[in-house]
């Protein structure tokens, strides 16, 4: 019985010492946590700098590699229709064109498909209308193309 | 009478209260209802509280842990964003920040001048926001001169701004041929 008081004892003891033990430790930790958090509480503004950053630097990434390009075709248009056509109208953008064309030749048409055909830029070429105007004597062509 | 009565009751008791038998029984339940009470209410919490601290000392230290590796890292990020953002101004450069297209109008104008054309008219840029609440801006600009529009369109195309031509239009007005070019330019609004 009085082996069962002593441990008893003891372990209130043993107990009440870790008890006292921890929370000191705590406020000692609690203490030194605030002094941490103070110091990453001044950092913040170093995660707003580097998002502005990673914002622009993905911004400028995302729409560069978005950005469509017409250069090339507006190159192969230009050198498909060299000299031989007026041009009336003639619009270039992403997709496709749109254009209306004069000339004397009627068969410069054909061999102008042709060739936008042959240049491999487009996948359909549309035949819109086509004029003759008797006071010049000049076929009006319009028509339009899909780019590939 | 009474007094009598009283005295007697006493006295039976304190005979049976000096019965060793009897007396053991009483301090031995007493003793235990006492254990019971020491471990139950005593032992049992302060051991609950203990454990409760020591695994918020764990988190505690975790914590701080990781609070201090976020500080180096921290640390170490600002010196990367310091030295970055000397070459974010050269992408801010290119950047149409809130709707500032001036760089890369002027730009424009140098693009179709140099493939011979001379501007006769641009319409003012308004930032706009698209489905996906992006901001751009869209500058249309009208163009005199028979210029070469294939190297025209190259040079713009070339320029490192966020801008991607939405469409190049040429009429035949007479003898003379109007250009007509629109640009969108992609504006970063945050």
């Amino acid at each position: 019985m009085e082996d069962l008081i002593l441990l008893l004892c003891g372990t209130f003891i043993l107990l009440a010492s870790i008890n006292i033990l921890f929370d000191k430790t705590l406020l000692i930790g609690r203490a030194k946590l605030q002094t941490v958090y103070n110091d990453l509480s001044h950092l913040m503004y170093v995660v707003e700098d580097a998002n502005v950053v990673k914002d622009k630097v993905t911004f400028y990434k995302d729409y560069s590699n978005s950005r469509t390009y017409i250069s090339e075709e507006t190159k192969i248009v230009f050198r498909v229709l060299g000299d031989s056509f007026q041009i009336k109208d003639l619009k270039l953008y992403a997709t496709g064109f749109r254009m209306t064309l004069e000339s004397r030749d009627i068969i410069s048409f054909t061999y102008l498909i042709n060739r936008f055909l042959n240049e491999n830029i487009v996948s359909s070429i549309t035949l819109e209308s086509a004029s003759l105007i008797g006071e010049e004597d000049t076929y009006q062509v319009t028509f339009s193309g899909v780019f590939k | 009478m009474s007094i009598i009565i009283k005295q007697k009751t006493l006295n039976n008791f304190e005979r049976y209260v000096s019965n060793s038998n009897v007396t053991f029984g009483v301090y031995s339940t007493l003793m235990l209802l006492t254990i019971i009470l020491y471990v139950f209410f005593g032992i049992v919490p302060m051991f609950n509280m203990v454990i409760s601290k020591g695994i918020a000392l764990n988190e505690m230290k975790n914590i701080d842990t990781q609070m201090t590796e976020k500080i180096a890292l921290l640390k170490t990020t600002d010196s990367t964003v310091k030295y970055l953002k000397k070459d974010t101004k050269y992408l801010d450069k290119y950047i149409s920040i809130g709707g500032y297209t001036q760089d890369y109008l002027l730009s424009l104008l140098d693009a179709a001048s140099s493939a011979g054309f001379s501007l006769r008219e641009m319409v003012t840029p308004t930032l706009v926001n698209d489905e996906a609440d992006q901001g751009y801006v869209l500058v249309k600009m009208s163009l005199d001169g028979e210029g070469d529009h294939a190297q025209f369109i190259e040079q713009v195309e070339k320029m490192k701004y966020l801008a991607s031509i939405e469409s190049l239009q040429i009429f035949a007005v007479k003898d003379t041929i109007d250009t007509y070019l629109t640009v969108r330019i992609y504006g970063y609004t945050k």
